[in-house]
């Protein structure tokens, strides 16, 4: 499975789990991706960019703390992707 | 009396406010339209200048907009304004504007249109009776040539910049709330994983060497190449016993750290609830029933398929019939009955025990529920208090109902689990009955009986 999909999913999850179904409102709300649920997401835009704009669709309303819980999901599947490719605001 | 075209600009600077998307930021983007409003109008303002403050006077934000976007700080000497003592800061006190001439006192004279400037209109802007800052706009006319109009317009600009500042003001504590309220629930959300990490191995860590334990008793009780005496034989069931009830507490334990972490699926079908109600019977009936010669009877009639996870509604009706056994004494009978309303579908299991008190009913899911009048009962018998807690859980989980009833003590009880029925149209939606689990899907432990 495409290691974006995978970090996007599990980022959605892990935000799911602390704020419940406005979490997956937020990531519909991000351009050029696609979210039916948390195992229904298709990337349409420039992946690394996605990832950036879900990230900061959270860090917008729910601030720092937000980001740290980003981190942590995406962790698992950072040795996948590319370093030219993790966003910055993933970077630890 | 402000004519129709300042009412027009102050109508489109209020659409302005109202169509911002982002509020946070409210001040800094309707401040210039303010300044350019007013400049379009006519008034030769050379600069705006928004000062907040708290209820005590106390600087809260300060706004210096110049209609050359010119970018400067320390233009208005803020450490002069609300000294109190002046007479422009005592009509700005009471809600009334003012015009002050002499700007030295005011401005700083380095800024570069310094010259330019010959009096101040002073505004206060009030949130309902109390000042909430001042709004100085700085004039290259003289202060006598600012007429009545002029300062009306200007009133009415600063109700309008409080309306502003009260929504930015509102929108910042809703932000910082939210944040703060996300903070506290991954906080939580941490501390509800350890919590789950710690149940799950310190359970997992629990049940080996009880297992061990209940095995060399039941060997020692069972197997014994010694003839045991009385007293031995009767610690060793005890030890059993508490042994059983151990494993019966840390499975339950896990099934609930389960169910509340969201590891548990639901996998929706029909199930005949007669069919599994013998089924249930049958089971049981071998095991435990015999031990107290107790009788069963399925009052099997006519009802409509249920919309139910069939292995978790299995564990359900186990627990409720072991609860019955549990509290039904030798000689007693359980009673499994059916009912369909048409839109669900109720199974009940009934016995003639030691019933309920009407107090003790509101408890009864509740984790840990034991009551007084069954405890006896409960610690004989290895029960852990938890089962109906569960049994509940997970009938919701199936978008079901459960309760019980029972006239009394001595008087048996009554638990009914009403399920939808499994109509064509609910069939055709089954999906919308299921439930997934939040990463790795866990199983239930077996139920203790």
């Amino acid at each position: 499975m495409d290691p974006f999909i995978t970090a996007i999913s599990r980022i959605i999850k892990e935000q799911q789990a602390i704020i419940g179904p406005i979490a997956l409102d937020q990531a519909k709300k991000v351009s050029g991706l696609e979210v039916g649920g948390v195992d229904d997401v298709k990337i349409t835009g420039n992946k690394k960019e996605v990832l950036t704009d879900l990230v900061n669709q959270y860090a917008k309303l729910f601030g720092r703390a937000s980001i740290e819980i980003c981190k942590e999901a995406f962790e698992a599947v950072a040795d996948k992707i590319p370093q030219t490719e993790v966003p910055d605001v993933l970077k630890n | 009396m402000v004519a129709d075209e300042k009412i027009t600009s102050f109508l489109r600077l209020q659409q302005m406010i109202s169509d911002l998307k982002d509020s946070t930021k409210l001040l800094e983007q309707i401040l210039p339209k303010v300044l350019e409003e007013l400049n379009i109008l006519g008034y030769p303002y050379i600069f705006l200048s928004a000062i907040f403050v708290d209820t005590h006077q106390k600087i809260q934000q300060t706004f210096f907009i110049d209609h050359d976007n010119y970018k400067m700080s320390g233009v208005t000497k803020l450490e002069n304004i609300f000294q109190k003592g002046s007479e422009w800061e005592m009509k700005v006190m009471y809600g009334e504007a003012a015009i002050v001439s002499d700007i030295a006192y005011l401005i700083n004279p380095s800024y570069p249109k310094y010259p330019k400037i010959k009096s101040l209109l002073i505004l206060p802007i009030q949130h309902q009776t109390q000042l909430a800052g001042v709004l100085i706009l700085a004039s290259s006319k003289q202060a006598d040539q600012i007429d009545r109009e002029e300062i009306e317009f200007g009133e009415m600009i600063t109700r309008l910049i409080d309306l502003a500042f009260r929504l930015q003001d509102t929108e910042s504590s809703l932000i910082k709330i939210t944040q703060q309220v996300y903070e506290m629930n991954a906080k939580l959300h941490q501390v509800d994983k350890l919590k789950d990490d710690f149940v799950s191995v310190a359970s997992h860590e629990l049940r080996t060497p009880m297992t061990a334990i209940r095995s060399y008793a039941w060997m020692a009780l069972h197997k014994s190449d010694v003839p045991l005496s009385d007293k031995l034989e009767r610690y060793l069931v005890r030890v059993l016993m508490s042994t059983e009830r151990l494993i019966n507490l840390v499975n339950d334990m896990l099934n609930i750290s389960r169910i509340e972490s969201g590891k548990i699926e639901i996998n929706p079908e029909p199930v005949d609830l007669v069919e599994l109600a013998k089924d249930i019977v049958d089971e049981v009936y071998y095991s435990k029933s015999t031990e107290k010669n107790i009788h069963f009877y399925i009052l099997d009639k006519p009802i409509p398929k249920a919309i139910a996870d069939p292995e978790k509604l299995r564990e359900v009706l186990l627990n409720l019939v072991g609860n019955s056994l549990k509290f039904t004494p030798d000689e007693g009978k359980i009673i499994f009955d059916f009912f369909s309303d048409g839109l669900t579908v109720e199974v009940s299991v009934k016995d003639n025990g030691v019933g309920i008190s009407k107090e003790d009913l509101g408890r009864l899911f509740q984790k840990f529920s034991r009551l007084d009048s069954s405890y006896v009962a409960t610690a004989s018998s290895g029960g852990t208090g938890l089962g109906l807690f569960i049994s509940k859980s997970l009938i919701e989980l199936m978008h079901g109902r459960i309760w019980v009833s029972s006239e009394g003590l001595g008087k048996g009880a009554t638990v009914t689990v009403a399920l939808p029925v499994a109509s064509k149209e609910r069939i055709e939606h089954i999906s919308e009955y299921a439930t997934h689990a939040q990463g790795e899907v866990k199983q239930l432990e077996t139920v203790a009986i």
